[in-house]
């Protein structure tokens, strides 16, 4: 166990301040949560204490890292090792070698171990971090989420770090890699390893942290201390910073605004659960909290989109969907749900004929596919790519608009103003002659949404448009949609995160191995327990709590309902 | 016998003196000889499948182009015609410089191929570090890039699809493939930003370029790859002392192709 003391530690990157007088003493062996807004230097922080940050000639940076009083700056790699290791966001960019194996070793090789004894510790720590034996000799570009941030965390083990830092583990991952990440990390933690975590799926983390320490926008500390102190003291702050806070502890204001009293600040649903809270206030306490007004279904809408027995793939010998049987309905907010690898993007391809389809039909607006001449499809239908910068083709935001528009439709003048208004729309009017590529991850997203909505669409598809942003662009994003399908947009939305299914889609899909297992809507799904674990999926928190706190509650809601 | 057994030193070692003496070499006796030495090993080796075969094929239109072009439109002195098809006259001196390079290009092509379709780039790269002494800097960077591969030819793909679907308001007149430099951009920024982010993960674990090092799996060098190159070594010289005694021997002094 070593003694970290971080000292008035600040960072400035290129003129820009990121940390400023940082102050924290910790153990090694303490289990720390980060939390800040985003873009705040959590990374940064992490950085710093592994002593990188220190060495970049674009950074300024003064203070101090001392691990038991020496200076991490006079300290060799090697030994900063066995104090610190570092699982990052990403899973595929942390890896240098090809196959598992070799990448856990590269570690050890890097402290000179015998390669005798490498075996051994290769095959312990990855038995010890669950990485499953059949895919050790994989090659790593072809394992899943999951598998690889428990290859980086066994990576960590190896080389006998004292403290394991996480930046976001599992903001990339399905939530069946999520879970897996979760459950080794705690494993982790109960064998006596530290752990220092930047992570915004609080819920099951805190469980088996103890001390939370915010960073403020300003790149100060907020506050440090028990995270249940913290939250208790500081939670509307939070709030109004778009910092994550847990759900359960929002409801419990809520309940307490309704008179029920707390001894213990519940932080997640085991310990909401042995408050014993009488059904019906939970459930008007809940109803509140997520403001949750179901979209009614209409009766006899027009089906906008229509797959029948779709079989598509790329070739004979790699058929990814199988005999699909879909309908999506005009004003829809629907949601294609499922894990990773399900066939969900490779659907929403096939229905803008990117995807050879080998049997089956689509028709789209009441006509097939096949009729349509080449890019007329594209003309109905926007899609918005998961990685924004993928769409980007000019070298301003202006005539990143103006390029969707063409020449040919309007007079100068009207032109000009749809653009003007969608930029307004959209929160980028400030940054017109920015490139693309400069704007940040939420202006990123906006703009790619922005550059579909030109012309008249009538269906828009969102690949995962919340992966990667923060609260507060996430709720930008989502009500932007909402108003956009209010406006009579048929919006099909592609993710594996039901908590936004719940809240925002009136019907649902959800697909597994290449096939459609539940399609109806949404409040539907919720009573479908096996086809959701099945497909790798996580009930949503709304439902959750409902469910394990109050099970009468959920069926009064339902009734209700 | 099977390549892949081979130290990958030691097959790039003996395809190099296979390529720079079929560089220097410029007669076609000598050249056809090397070229069946080369096909008889690939043979014995049991080296060709459906998947090298189809990279050769490319190749061999290549060299059959090289021969029929040189035989009819190489300038020599002294041409002796021995052919014409319509317009085109082919020459004895000609078809030989057309023989030697045909023969030149299927040697150098099909060592090389040989080369890269048995050897495992992971185990190349050790194999450099430990043979030739690579710095583990250059060489990680090496492996680094190559897991990089599959992910840029599938964001190459993406990236075309979503600005198909841009492209839609922009009418016929206009639908042009996107510049190279369009596709560039995005992808260049997407790769410098991972590769930034393997770097700094390699370094959180202990890793220095110039550092002291053990390594997990070796690559070593036996009797058998020594005895290899050797033998490489030997043919290749029997066969130009042989072709010099017969007199047929002429080294590259120029270009003397079409």
């Amino acid at each position: 166990m070593s003694m970290i003391e971080v000292s008035h530690l600040y960072v400035e990157i290129n003129g820009r301040i990121i940390l400023k007088d940082i102050n924290i003493t910790f153990e090694t062996n303490e289990r720390i949560l980060i939390l800040g807004e985003s873009g705040c230097g959590k990374s940064t922080l992490l950085l710093a204490l592994l002593g990188i940050v220190q060495k970049y000639d674009n950074m300024n940076v003064s203070g101090d890292v001392l691990i038991n009083g020496i200076s991490i700056v006079d300290m060799e790699p090697i030994d900063l090792v066995k104090v610190f290791g570092i699982v990052f966001q990403n899973p595929e960019s942390q890896f240098c070698s090809l196959y598992p194996k070799d990448e856990v070793a590269f570690g050890l090789e890097n402290q000179c171990v015998d390669p005798n004894d490498m075996e051994n510790i290769i095959e312990l720590v990855m038995k010890d971090f669950d990485f499953p034996e059949e895919k050790e000799n994989y090659p790593i570009n072809i394992l899943s989420g999951g598998e690889q941030q428990r290859l980086a965390l066994a990576c960590v083990a190896a080389m006998g770090s004292e403290m394991i830092l996480m930046d976001e583990p599992t903001a990339n991952l399905d939530p069946e890699g999520r879970r897996q990440v979760i459950v080794t990390a705690k494993k982790a933690g109960l064998e006596g390893k530290g752990l220092f975590v930047v992570e915004h799926n609080l819920e099951s983390w805190l469980p088996f942290l103890d001390r939370l320490i915010v960073v403020g926008s300003d790149g100060t500390i907020f506050c440090d201390g028990n995270y249940r102190e913290m939250f208790h003291l500081h939670w509307k702050r939070f709030v109004e910073k778009g910092i994550w806070c847990p759900h359960t502890l929002q409801i419990s204001r809520v309940l307490e605004k309704k008179g029920y009293t707390f001894y213990k600040i519940p932080c997640c649903i085991q310990e909401l659960k042995d408050e014993n809270i009488s059904c019906s206030i939970l459930n008007q306490a809940v109803s509140e909290y997520f403001d949750a007004d179901q979209k009614e279904d209409e009766q006899f809408k027009k089906a906008v989109l229509k797959l029948e027995r779709l079989t598509a793939g790329y070739g004979r010998n790699h058929m990814v969907l199988n005999s699909i049987n879909l309908t999506v309905y005009e004003g829809d907010f629907f949601a294609l749900v499922g894990g990773n690898g399900s066939g969900k993007s490779t659907l929403s391809k096939a229905i803008l004929n990117l995807v050879p389809i080998i049997d089956g039909s689509i028709s789209i607006l009441g006509k097939d596919i096949s009729k349509y001449k080449a890019n007329d499809v594209h003309e109905i239908i926007g899609y918005v790519f998961q990685n924004p910068e993928h769409q980007f083709v000019e070298d301003t935001v202006w005539s990143e608009l103006a390029y969707s528009h063409g020449k040919h439709t309007m007079d100068k003048d009207s032109i000009k103003n749809e653009i003007f208004k969608l930029l307004k729309d959209f929160d980028l009017e400030k940054h017109i002659e920015v490139n693309p590529f400069n704007l940040s991850g939420g202006q990123k997203r906006r703009l790619s949404v922005a550059t579909m909505l030109i012309g008249d669409r009538k269906i828009l598809i969102l690949d995962e448009p919340t992966f990667g942003q923060d609260v507060k662009n996430t709720n930008k994003i989502m009500k932007k949609m909402t108003r956009l399908n209010n406006l009579g947009m048929t919006v099909i939305m592609i993710t594996h995160d039901l908590d936004l299914v719940d809240a925002y889609a009136n019907r649902v899909a959800v697909m597994n191995g290449g096939e459609i297992v539940y399609e109806g809507n949404t409040r539907g799904l919720w009573n479908e327990k096996n086809v959701i674990e099945k497909s790798g999926l996580e009930l949503p928190f709304r439902i959750k709590i409902l469910e394990e706190v109050g099970s009468n509650a959920y069926e009064q809601l339902q009734s209700n309902g | 016998m099977l390549m892949n057994n081979f130290n990958p030193t030691a097959k790039l070692i003996a395809n190099l003196i296979i390529v720079i003496t079929s560089l220097i070499v410029f007669d076609p006796h000598t050249m056809g000889m090397l070229f069946v030495i080369s096909s008889i090993f690939v043979l014995v080796t049991k080296s060709v499948n459906r998947k090298n075969l189809k990279a050769i094929v490319p190749l061999v239109c290549f060299a059959v182009g090289m021969l029929w072009m040189n035989a009819s439109l190489a300038r020599v002195e002294n041409p002796q015609i021995i052919a014409t098809l319509g317009p085109l006259r082919f020459t004895d001196q000609g078809l030989i410089i057309g023989l030697v390079l045909f023969f030149r290009i299927m040697t150098i092509g099909i060592t090389s191929i040989l080369f890269t379709f048995n050897t495992e780039p992971d185990v190349l790269i050790l194999s450099l570090i430990k043979q030739c002494r690579l710095n583990p800097g250059i060489a990680y960077g090496m492996m680094t890039a190559l897991r990089f591969l599959p992910s840029m030819e599938s964001d190459l793909e993406l990236m075309n699809a979503a600005h198909r679907i841009r492209n839609v308001r922009n009418k016929k007149w206009n639908l042009k493939k996107n510049s190279w430099y369009k596709n560039a951009i995005p992808l260049l920024a997407a790769n410098i930003r991972k590769a930034e982010r393997v770097a700094i993960a390699m370094e959180a674990r202990g890793f220095q370029s110039d550092m002291k090092r053990t390594y997990y799996r070796t690559v070593n060098w036996g009797r058998r790859d020594t005895i290899f190159v050797a033998l490489t070594v030997l043919i290749v010289c029997a066969i130009v002392l042989f072709s010099n005694s017969m007199g047929w021997l002429i080294c590259f002094k120029g270009w003397r192709g079409f």
